[in-house]
């Protein structure tokens, strides 16, 4: 069995410090990593993700995290990339990392993802060049995971770490209207051509917990404003016995 | 005065470009000469902020500040997820 903790969607600013190390500390005990999706910082500024480099000081597991949309607000990302790493955090970006934990291994793989929409209501590569460009970005990041999830296809447990969704199921609660700036299921198509034991995003502060990609992988949006708690724990375990999934009804792609 | 959709938009781009505030997710409402911002935010700096952007970016309109200080809760059981990966490999 393998302890992951996930939080995203942590909008740190220059004055939170301390908000949420006091919680995190706890997980040294209780987890074998911790995993970050995204807007960790409110503007994207170095400052901010100082910020967060320090409340992250309490913890001596691994930590891996991808960047989300307010991460690249201010043309910094580079730079708060390299805070991150600098504190001990993995920074994927269409990348992977692997881990092993008591015998096991764990393949994580890592995108911010984009936005696009979904199956039957989704942008196309096709009219201006600012259209294609947009479109085009996801698509990209969707060939990037998918050479990332390829390089960890032995592993014993793969999880894929992002920001936006491959899924419109956990966005119900958003507006509709704003589903195509949401996430994109071309990281979806992805993850259940390659398969994974989990999915974690954020984004969605008014979405819903619990989805599947159509493919069956559970799919959990860990956005902090959403889920009002400093972290969630899973726990990845082939042995244990199978649940009945309790969460929205499979939405349908036709 | 504006039409109320153009003072909707002018202050939600003004929430999301203020650097103490940086959100894109505050419920905004005009009635008469009244905005109303509500929601969930993720702290109280960034709560009183708010009130001052939407203020600035509406000359002339009252701004009522309902947004709600974001509350942790504590932490769950871990969910367990077993084989899941359909054999996919």
């Amino acid at each position: 069995m393998i302890r992951v903790a996930a939080i995203a969607d942590i909008h740190c600013l220059e004055s939170s410090c301390g908000r949420l190390a006091p919680s995190w500390g706890e997980l040294n005990e209780s987890a074998d990593l911790f995993l970050l999706g995204g807007d960790l910082t409110t503007m994207g500024t170095v400052a901010e993700a100082r910020v967060l480099a320090a409340e992250l000081a309490v913890l001596t597991i691994p930590i891996v995290a991808v960047l989300g949309n307010h991460d690249y607000h201010a043309g910094e990302d580079a730079a708060v990339c390299a805070v991150l790493e600098d504190a001990g955090v993995k920074v994927l970006e269409g990348a992977a990392c692997k881990f092993e934990f008591k015998g096991e291994s764990l393949g994580i793989a890592g995108t911010k993802g984009f936005g696009g929409g979904f199956a039957g209501a989704c942008g196309t590569d096709f009219g201006e060049p600012e259209m294609k460009n947009y479109v085009r970005h996801s698509h990209k990041l969707a060939a990037d995971l998918r050479q990332a999830l390829t390089q960890v296809r032995d592993a014993d447990y793969r999880v894929v770490l992002m920001h936006y969704s491959p899924i419109d199921m956990t966005l119900r609660g958003e507006p509709l209207p704003i589903y195509p700036f949401m996430g994109s299921y071309l990281f979806a198509e992805v993850i259940d051509e390659l398969g994974a034991d989990l999915v974690l995003h954020g984004h969605a502060h008014h979405g819903s917990e619990k989805g599947l990609t159509p493919g069956g992988i559970p799919v959990r949006n860990v956005a902090l404003p959403l889920v009002r708690h400093p972290y969630l724990l899973f726990h990845l375990d082939h042995a244990a016995p199978s649940l009945p999934f309790h969460g929205a009804e499979q939405p349908s792609y036709e | 005065m504006k039409e109320k959709p153009y003072v909707v938009s002018h202050v939600r781009a003004a929430l999301a470009a203020a650097p103490e505030v940086g959100s894109l997710d505050i419920v905004v409402d005009v009635t008469g000469d009244t905005i109303y911002l509500s929601g969930v935010i993720d702290c109280e700096s960034k709560r009183a902020a708010a009130g001052h952007v939407a203020g600035r970016a509406a000359p002339g309109l009252r701004v009522v500040n309902d947004l709600k200080v974001l509350q942790l809760t504590p932490v769950e059981p871990a969910e367990v997820l077993n084989d899941t990966s359909g054999g996919n490999r």
